[in-house]
């Protein structure tokens, strides 16, 4: 093995030297050199720090000094309390910034007349992959009733399976038993047309869909798969309920017919947000426990 | 020497001296823990590795002291005067541990002192080389060399005096860091413990 020319003596020199001129280089040339790694030290020094400075500070912290500023005093804490609330505020705008986006997004795809969109934060999900639902902050008292259609931008999500006053549960397109028609079709505007309607089913447990084609039919891997169902409400048709992951043949029919896995574009058991789309003919009900919930409208 | 070791150990002492400043600081001086652990690895390691851990604490050190030099609009760190000046303490720490019985907690903050000393002068020295006309001439805003070692010598007092408890749990993880003499082998503390 060739040995190497430098001893280690003569690095340790060279990097010595290498210092005297780093301290001694000009600041713009230093801030080059530093700035990097000086914050990539800062963040991995920042999170034992912060934790650590508010403990001393809790442990040994000055006494104010009492000092009577009167009216300035007064003005002082209103300024703070005002500084505080107007950071809650910018945050609440930003969310709510997000969420128009969204809706912006939703109302230019479809034509959304004679419904009223209600965003509503997912508490939680089931867990359950064979009839997966989500927990959303919305109830009745918000007016919502069971049958409603859910939707996180212009993703399907589901239908609203059961409403409390102030919670409701959202089965997912992805549950057992749910069957609808999609028209698929290529995902963007403008490619050559070709369209295809089939009917999909949910696969069990895999938080995905199938769809069944003929081997003809103009499908592809990417292409999206909208809801043309007319079981479901108007305001949910065109709503997309994923994209082609694979085309595979079809088990019983492996020679004719071809089996489309569809999955949604986004995690549905990872939605925030969603929202709620409701008609806004629906009349809610007035007294709380006057409603009784159901899912007759299910497809 | 273990080096993920004294990374560890360094991480915890930066992020002590700089998070539980107001905790431990005494009329505005705060103690210099990273010197501790130069001193600790001066007194238990071979020179080359205490050369090179010298380096790397100082380096760790530059970068977590920002500068404001004169002229300039925002603050920057510079990597060196640190860096150079924990070497020089390294080197003085290496050189007295022959001399003194190096378990002793009394001794240890002799040497943190000592080593100190020298390390804080060659820092001095290098950022006062900023401020001269040659070659750069980019002083550092309200530095002065006097006020500097004044400054320096007091945090050197107090970290001496922290030096003498702290320097009871450093030598007690002295298993932990895999240090080796001159010939290979553990030191024969090391050796009697792990046996």
């Amino acid at each position: 093995m060739r040995k190497s020319r430098l001893k280690p003596q003569q690095v340790l020199a060279a990097t010595t030297v290498a210092l005297v001129l780093a301290a001694m280089a000009p600041g713009n040339w230093a801030r080059v050199l530093t700035d990097r790694p000086r914050y990539l030290l800062r963040a991995v020094l920042y999170p034992s720090e912060m934790a650590l400075n508010s403990l001393a500070g809790a442990i040994r912290r000055p006494a104010d000094r009492s000092v009577d500023l009167g009216e300035g005093e007064q003005l002082r804490s209103n300024l703070e309390q005002a500084l505080y609330y107007n950071e809650q505020l910018s945050q609440e705008l930003a969310q709510a910034r997000a969420k128009i986006a969204q809706l912006t997004g939703m109302r230019g795809y479809l034509s959304l007349t004679g419904v009223r969109l209600m965003p509503a934060s997912v508490a939680s999900w089931s867990g359950d992959s064979l009839y997966p639902t989500l927990t959303i902050n919305r109830g009745y008292k918000h007016g919502l009733r069971s049958g409603l259609v859910v939707a996180d931008g212009f993703n399907l999500v589901g239908r609203l399976s059961s409403v409390g006053p102030v919670a409701a549960t959202v089965r997912l397109i992805t549950a057992a038993d749910t069957q609808f028609v999609v028209r698929v079709l290529p995902p963007v505007p403008g490619a050559p047309p070709r369209s295809a309607l089939t009917r999909a089913q949910a696969a069990q447990r895999r938080l995905e869909l199938w769809a069944t084609t003929d081997e003809g039919d103009p499908v592809r891997e990417g292409d999206l798969a909208y809801l043309a169902d007319e079981g479901w409400p108007a305001e949910a048709r065109g709503l997309v309920i994923g994209q082609v992951a694979r085309i595979e043949k079809h088990p019983d029919d492996p020679i004719l017919r071809r089996r489309v896995v569809i999955r949604p574009i986004r995690s549905l058991t990872h939605l925030d947000r969603v929202t709620v789309i409701v008609p806004t003919d629906f009349e809610p009900p007035r007294a709380q426990g006057a409603f009784q919930p159901s899912f007759s409208s299910a497809p | 020497m273990r080096w993920p070791v004294l990374f560890i150990f360094a991480y915890f002492a930066l992020a002590l001296q700089q998070g539980l400043a107001t905790l431990l600081q005494v009329r505005g001086t705060t103690p210099d823990l990273i010197l501790l652990l130069v001193v600790f690895v001066a007194i238990s390691a071979q020179p080359r590795v205490l050369a090179w851990a010298a380096l790397a604490l100082g380096v760790l050190v530059d970068l977590s002291t920002p500068l404001q030099p004169t002229g300039y609009a925002t603050d920057l760190v510079l990597v060196g005067p640190g860096a150079l000046g924990y070497l020089a303490a390294g080197y003085v720490a290496w050189q007295l541990r022959g001399l003194v019985f190096r378990e002793s907690r009394l001794v240890f903050g002799a040497i943190v002192l000592l080593a100190g000393i020298a390390g804080h002068v060659v820092i001095v020295a290098v950022l006062g080389m900023r401020g001269l006309p040659w070659p750069i001439g980019e002083p550092i805003s309200g530095w002065a060399a006097a006020d500097q070692l004044a400054v320096r010598f007091l945090k050197l007092i107090y970290t001496s005096a922290l030096a003498m408890p702290l320097s009871t749990l450093l030598i007690r993880t002295r298993p932990w860091w895999g240090f080796v003499d001159a010939s290979g082998k553990a030191p024969p503390r090391a050796q009697a413990r792990r046996s």
